[in-house]
């Protein structure tokens, strides 16, 4: 997944100014920055919001170039989003969710379509990651608490089987179990050939999920790239005074 | 159990369903009756009202021309509670004449009693009491007077208004709220008098709010009055009229309007505070038009009088455009009603609407919220939610939720909710265990159940509101 | 019959259709002028068999069960429209409903009004779950009365399905007696004017979950009113109706909650939707409360007109569903929600729920304008 010079508008406001990035199959990068550098922004340009407007750049997947398409077919070329704050979708039950993500990708868009195979795969991994039969049953995100919310996304990123994965926040809201289930998960995933990309501003993913590379963003560009050890220095010195020391 | 009791519970079904026959259903509850309108208003009257007060001619053809369409239009249907109009005793009181002015000592001891207990000074209350016309010896009341008048601010009785600025009054008169809306706005327009006139220069902010009763005393009481304010570009006022202590009227229909033209980026807040004694019919016709990014907020409490009528609206014209509209009535004591409400019509993308309407009913009386939100074609993108609360402090007592919501424009989002609380016998227990009588009990639970809409009014008005709340719902009973 | 059609015909010569403006805006909500035109059309009515399987098909064209009725929970004082319809009916089915029941109507098909009439009565303290099928092909009006006596519980679907050319009244009245319970959903698909006019009463410590969904599409005008009289103590509804409307339609959802002096200690819960799936289609909501005494227990009313929020069809797209897969998902999501909060069972489900799909479906298809998605939050 190559991301080239990415300029984004947001309501008339640049938030990313020439962003450049890429991510290889099976290798792991982490994204790091303050609070207001434009990870998230960044997160939805890729998978298309239609508010994040690229004004300038380009977003390139196994050479295929993204950026004219609607989010959807971003999603059925191969990449897949983990929400940091997941919207609630009444009326939709996560897993009537699932086996319609699972019949698109096995015989098209057909919302009477079940398959017991996926489901009770799907079952045993909802519960793999901590989401009890109930949850499975319950409408999206509806009264899930963050944590929940968390592990709903990466359910449903796996159920996706994407070549390319962007999660936002994993960590945030999760105990420590937490945070070690959904990162094997993720390292699971990246064992299997797929690209992930971290979002995080805490970095404690990374103590499951070894980085390969890293950058940080600050204020809408990239300001640093490096290896695992950039991550550790980050952790260590906090951001002010990396900030600092790199401008 | 025995075939007695079976047959009373079948009977109970028969009776529910006999309850369907004619009287009990939703949009034909009760049979609807038209307003009585008895006697007349002649010609005659017109022109005498029009010659005292030394009007221009356009003034004059205006007020025949409303009484023509008074004639033409039909008596309205939906008014619940209100069964006839007598022109003739509206006419008597109406015509020009000297009113003798009272003295202290005439007024009935319970109104007297009333100030006292309201904490409010002789002087003050001789005021409220309609004994005099000016009131100027507070220092608030003097800030302001100096303020307007360092600004440019016109603001006077609009009799006088008509004559010093005729121009001025007759660009914006009549064009807020039009004469043919419904026959009493027709005979308002005949029979008009006394009121207010405000004129806000552009970019001009008037810090303190303005309560106009003290500025323009008995100008403001009449029975047919008509305030207009005009918000020219960038303004800002706080406009408040009545007072929530008791005011004993001698009219018994009143038929009073506001009209509000507020220009762009313009920002008017209107706040009527009425607790009029006595059995009046209280009818008010209040309209706002807001241009581009202006913004009109009405604050109504009303709180006295036999019936009230009232339904601020606010036209948003301009893109950008926002209105709240906040209502507050309270209908204790049997055959007591107020039947409140608001409009908002959305007519320009981008606007905004937010209705609070707050009603209690007690002691067997009645409190209505009636409502439109109409949101008009290429009104895109706008807002608009509703809240009506309504809170029934006994079994006697009724709340009527009667919102319309008329949505044209697709990318519009309108919502409205509505609950009604109840002041239980749990709660009664509760209170009475520590020591708290159900008078004061029902005072207490209704000030906080209004005390949010409350911010945003100055102290003083604030503090009155509560303390006649505590003496309305107070072991005496209702004042008059 | 004699009695009760003779009385509904004096009224129907001196009652107007609507006495008191729907707003101040807008007269009237329902189309009346358009029924006017059709009420007295010459042509001939035949009885046509409804399609699918069932316990009981009723009319010409099935069997009868044929009777004088003498009293009506239809209000003829009210509007035209009541009186109109009884002062027209031939003789209407009555039904005792025990345990599983399937009912049909023969559909009426012609050029001319016509008007027919079921009820529905359960016995006391029996159980019974009733599906009904009402389908039309003429004009005119389709009276549906249930009756639940004291201590039964009862589940009824109506399925309304009228000719989508003419201007149809279905009218359905619902009485719950004391202790008694009904679980009720109304599917109805739309006719260029369609009045749904529904009304339950209930007497002292009954309960109502009741729902009603119907659809506008094409140039169609559907009236919904959904009404609810409680007239005992103790007693408890909760009644949602949802409008969904695409194309340049017209759906108005509205309905009074009335609380009587007598219903001291009761609950009300009254909520209407109304859901806009493109650009040209409009809806008007009008939830109205009638409480006449201090002593209730629970009453609230919502209402909200809205598109489908963007955040939620994103959120679907990031899946892979295309925008109008993400609109059919979310859809049916909305509508397997409102039938669940109708109460009625399994079988009855099922049926709404496929039928409702299939209305989902019809809605999306047929011309629509360009998608209309709310804004997502930043």
């Amino acid at each position: 997944m190559s991301i080239s010079d990415l300029h984004v508008e947001v309501e008339g406001k640049e938030v990313l100014r020439g962003v450049t990035l890429r991510v290889e199959r099976g290798e792991a990068v982490v994204l790091m920055g303050p609070n207001g550098s434009g990870k998230t922004t960044l997160a939805y340009a890729v998978m298309g919001h239609p508010k994040y407007k690229v004004t300038k750049g380009s977003i390139e997947l196994d050479g295929v170039d993204l950026t004219e398409l609607p989010a959807y077919e971003r999603a059925l070329k191969g990449l897949a989003l983990a929400f940091q704050s997941p919207v609630e979708v009444p009326g939709v039950r996560l897993s009537y969710l699932l086996n319609v993500i699972n019949a698109i990708r096995v015989k098209g868009f057909d919302l009477s379509y079940v398959d017991p195979r996926f489901l009770s795969w799907a079952r045993a991994k909802a519960r793999q990651l901590g989401l009890s039969d109930e949850m499975f049953e319950r409408e999206v995100n509806v009264g899930f608490s963050g944590g929940e919310r968390k592990r709903s996304e990466v359910l449903q990123v796996i159920a996706m089987s994407p070549r390319y994965a962007i999660f936002d926040e994993p960590d945030s809201g999760l105990d420590i179990d937490g945070i070690k289930v959904i990162g094997e998960a993720i390292a699971e995933m990246k064992r299997s050939g797929v690209g992930i990309l971290v979002i995080t501003h805490q970095a404690s993913i990374a103590d499951f999920v070894r980085p390969d590379r890293a950058y940080v963003l600050n204020r809408g560009r990239i300001v640093a790239e490096g290896d695992y050890e950039l991550v550790r220095r980050v952790l260590k010195e906090g951001y002010e005074s990396f900030l600092e020391e790199v401008s | 159990m025995g075939e007695p009791v079976r047959v009373a519970r079948e009977r109970e079904l028969r009776e529910v369903i006999e309850l369907s026959e004619g009287s009990v259903l939703g949009r034909v509850m009760p049979y609807p009756k038209e307003v009585e309108i008895r006697g007349r208003i002649s010609r005659d009257l017109i022109e005498e009202i029009s010659r005292s007060k030394g009007e221009p001619e356009w003034m004059r053809l205006l007020r025949l021309r409303a009484l023509e369409t008074f004639e033409k239009l039909p008596a309205p249907n939906w008014l619940e509670g209100v069964e006839s109009v007598d022109l003739d005793e509206i006419a008597a009181y109406v015509r020009p004449k000297v009113e003798a002015a009272e003295s202290w000592d005439q007024l009935p001891d319970w109104l007297r009693d009333a100030y006292a207990k309201l904490g409010l000074p002789e002087a003050e209350a001789k005021v409220l009491s309609g004994l005099t016309a000016v009131f100027d010896s507070e220092n608030v009341i003097t800030r302001v007077k100096e303020e307007l008048k360092k600004k440019n601010v016109i603001f006077l009785s609009i009799d006088e208004a008509v004559k010093r600025y005729p121009d001025l009054v007759k660009e914006y008169f009549g064009r807020v709220f039009p004469m043919a809306d419904h026959k009493f706005a027709a005979l308002h327009y005949a029979l008009w008098s006394g009121g207010a006139f405000v004129y806000l220069p552009p970019g001009t902010k008037v810090i303190n709010p303005v309560e106009a009763f003290f500025l323009i005393g008995g100008e403001m009481e009449g029975q047919f009055e008509h305030t207009l304010i005009v918000a020219d570009e960038g303004s800002y006022m706080h406009f408040i009229e009545g007072c929530a202590a008791p005011m004993l009227k001698k009219f018994s229909f009143h038929d009073g309007m506001v009209e509000i033209y507020a220009k762009r980026r313009s920002e008017v807040h209107f706040t009527t505070i009425q607790n009029w004694s006595g059995s009046i019919v209280n009818f008010n016709n209040k309209r706002a038009i807001a241009e581009e990014e202006a913004s009109v907020e009405w604050v109504e409490g009303s709180i006295g009088s036999r019936i009230t009528l009232t339904y601020p609206t606010t036209v948003l014209r301009g893109p950008g455009a926002r209105t709240k509209n906040i209502s507050i009535g309270i209908a204790n004591g049997p055959g007591k009603i107020k039947d409140v409400g608001a409009k908002a019509i959305h007519a320009a993308p981008n606007t905004r609407s937010l209705i609070i309407s707050k009603s209690i009913s007690s002691g067997g009386g009645i409190a209505t919220y009636r409502g439109l939100v109409k949101v008009l074609r290429g009104a895109t993108n706008s807002l608009s939610h509703v809240q009506c609360d309504s809170l029934i402090l006994d079994k006697e007592s009724r709340a009527y939720t009667l919102p319309r919501n008329e949505v044209d424009e697709p990318t519009a989002e309108v919502t409205h909710e509505a609950t009604v609380g109840r002041l239980g016998e749990d709660q009664l227990f509760y209170l009475a265990s520590r020591g708290v009588k159900e008078g004061e009990a029902k005072a207490m639970i209704v000030s906080g159940f209004i005390r949010d809409v409350l911010r945003g009014l100055p102290l003083e008005t604030v503090s009155i509101l509560l303390k006649v709340i505590e003496l309305e719902f107070s072991e005496l009973g209702s004042v008059g | 019959m004699n009695k009760l059609r003779a009385r509904a015909l004096e009224y129907s010569k001196v009652t107007p259709w609507q006495k008191v403006a729907d707003s101040p805006v807008t007269k009237y909500y329902t189309d009346w002028r358009s029924f006017e035109e059709v009420l007295n059309k010459p042509g001939q009515v035949s009885y046509e068999r409804p399609r699918g399987e069932w316990d009981l098909v009723l009319g010409p064209c099935g069997s009868d069960y044929n009777y004088d009725i003498d009293e009506t929970l239809l209000d003829l004082r009210a509007s035209r429209l009541y009186s109109e319809h009884v002062a027209r009916l031939e003789g209407a089915h009555l039904v005792e409903a025990r345990g599983r029941l399937r009912v049909a109507l023969c559909r009426p098909t012609g050029e001319a009004w016509a008007s027919q009439h079921l009820v529905i009565n359960v016995p006391e303290r029996a159980e019974a779950d009733v599906i009904i099928y009402a389908p039309r092909g003429a004009p005119g009006s389709t009276g549906v009365e249930v009756k639940v006596k004291e201590g039964a519980r009862a589940s009824v679907l109506i399925v309304a399905e009228p000719d989508p050319r003419w201007p149809t009244a279905y009218l359905i009245r619902r009485a719950v007696g004391v202790r008694a319970s009904l679980s009720s959903l109304v599917v109805a698909s739309p006719s260029a004017v369609e009045r749904v006019d529904e009304q339950t009463v209930m007497a002292a410590q009954s309960r109502l979950t009741h729902a009603s969904l119907t659809f506008s599409w094409g140039t169609a005008r559907v009236d919904n009113l959904v009404d609810t009289v409680q007239g005992g103590r103790d007693s408890s509804a909760d009644v949602y109706g949802l409008g969904v409307a695409s194309g340049p339609s017209l759906v108005s959802v509205r309905g009074t909650a009335i609380l009587t002096p007598q219903a001291a200690g009761s609950s009300s819960r009254f909520i209407v939707e109304a859901l806009l799936l493109d650009e040209q289609a409009r809806a008007y909501t009008m939830p109205m409360m009638r409480i006449e005494t201090g002593d209730v227990n629970v009453a609230s009313h919502r209402a909200a007109q809205y598109r489908l929020p963007g955040d939620q069809l994103f959120y679907l797209e990031s899946r892979g569903l295309s925008p109008g897969e993400a609109v059919e998902l979310l859809l049916r999501g909305r509508v397997d929600h409102l039938i669940g909060l109708s109460g009625v069972p399994g079988e009855a489900a099922e049926t709404a729920r496929s039928l409702a799909y299939a209305l989902v479906k019809r809605s999306l298809t047929g011309g629509l304008a360009p998608r209309l998605e709310a804004p997502a939050p930043s």
